[in-house]
């Protein structure tokens, strides 16, 4: 009997152990909670897209034959999240506010911020969490485009800024792929 | 004299009991045949009728936003088909001239199902934001996670995945569409192994992307 107890909890904590797609992005250091965002007002549009692990090794299976170093790189991602929030006159302070409270909260928690832009009307900030020396653990775009949008980008994994819009071409995630231009431009 | 002699009748319980008619013994079988037929045949209509059902996801959906709006949407289509039906049309079509890509999808499909409402005219416009939001919120309790949320204040698009682990041979979908008119809520189950040994990579990529 107790050799039994002793098997089944030694195979739990092995196949806990032996399932890292299981675990959630949100445990892991580069993950960023930005909270929740108000419902969109009259004429104001929101976007939204949380491609989680399970989601990204599909892709990477996809791609493995035809396009192997991308299947790499999808590979050492864990979850990409990107929110988009139409701006008018009523929420332009507030998430102009967010975004300063996030860069903040990122710097205090050890976060590097690698590009800061200000200028004309566009707002970019972009941050990354290093673990060790080489690996990254999570990456943070943050963009005010003006009167027209707020992008709010955390892919978590080990990707370099520059390679955002590979994986934002790749998925397919348009508001990735600009988030991922406004850094090349600034 | 002689004494008296004592006769007993034979005890009941040392004596077997008469056979019963070969009559009464076929009605005991009939009954148990009959009962078994019905059985099955409930079972049949069971399974039938389940087949053809709408799944849990988009019965959440239509209650959640009847919950929220009761009385104010009525019910235009409701239709799925589960693994049985799925399962018998594949193996008929293998049969049918088909065209290879249509062949393709026919083949990789788990079930289906669609399911439309139309918003009263009685009923308020509201908020489709925040409907989407109850819709979103009531399949996250049952383990669906939204992929993309695209809308405004009157029109929302939701994709939905399960949280557990999907794989391209458990590949499962919900989209629902909301609008001042009309709620349209499909969910798909597939095998999308299928799908990819046939097509072309790239292309399954860019149609994966696009949802």
């Amino acid at each position: 009997m107790k050799s039994i107890a002793r098997i089944t909890v030694s195979s739990l904590v092995a196949l806990t152990l032996l399932t890292p797609p299981l675990w959630a992005a949100e445990d892991t250091a580069g993950f960023v909670d930005f909270g929740k965002f108000a419902k969109p007002g009259e004429g104001r549009q929101f976007v939204e897209v949380n491609v989680g692990a399970a989601l990204i090794s599909i892709a990477a299976r996809i791609t493995e034959k035809s396009e192997p170093e991308v299947a790499e790189l999808l590979k050492g991602l864990k979850s990409v999240r990107v929110n988009v929030i139409g701006l008018d006159a009523a929420n332009r302070g507030e998430m102009t506010d967010k975004a300063a409270k996030i860069r903040g909260e990122l710097e205090s928690k050890g976060w590097e911020r690698v590009v800061t832009v200000q200028e004309k009307q566009q707002d970019v900030g972009v941050y990354l969490k290093h673990r060790g020396e080489e690996a990254i653990e999570g990456v943070v775009v943050t963009v005010i485009d003006g009167d027209k949008e707020a992008v709010f980008v955390n892919v978590v994994g080990d990707i370099r800024p520059e390679k955002l819009a590979v994986i934002g071409e790749r998925l397919n995630i348009e508001p990735l792929k600009k988030a991922a231009e406004s850094i090349k431009k600034s | 004299m002689e004494p008296p002699t004592l006769s007993f009748p034979p005890m009941p319980l040392l004596t077997p009991a008469p056979a019963a008619p070969a009559a009464v013994r076929r009605r005991h079988v009939w009954r148990w045949i009959a009962l078994g037929v019905l059985g099955v045949f409930m079972a049949g209509a069971v399974t039938v009728y389940q087949s053809f059902r709408a799944s849990d996801e988009t019965r959440l959906v239509r209650q959640t936003i009847l919950e929220v709006q009761p009385g104010g949407w009525s019910k235009q289509m409701e239709f799925g088909v589960g693994r049985l039906p799925v399962a018998a049309a594949q193996w008929v079509l293998r049969f049918v001239p088909m065209d290879p890509a249509a062949r393709t999808a026919v083949q990789s499909l788990r079930r289906a199902d669609v399911a439309i409402y139309q918003r009263l005219a009685q009923s308020a416009a509201g908020d489709s934001a925040d409907l989407a939001l109850r819709a979103r919120e009531a399949l996250a309790r049952r383990g669906w996670e939204p992929v993309v949320a695209v809308g405004e204040a009157h029109e929302s698009v939701l994709v939905l995945m399960p949280k557990a682990a999907s794989s391209l041979r458990r590949f499962n979908v919900c989209v629902m569409v909301l609008d001042e008119q009309r709620l349209v809520v499909a969910s798909v189950g597939a095998n999308l192994e299928t799908v990819m040994a046939s097509l072309n990579a790239g292309d399954l990529l860019q149609n994966f992307g696009a949802l």
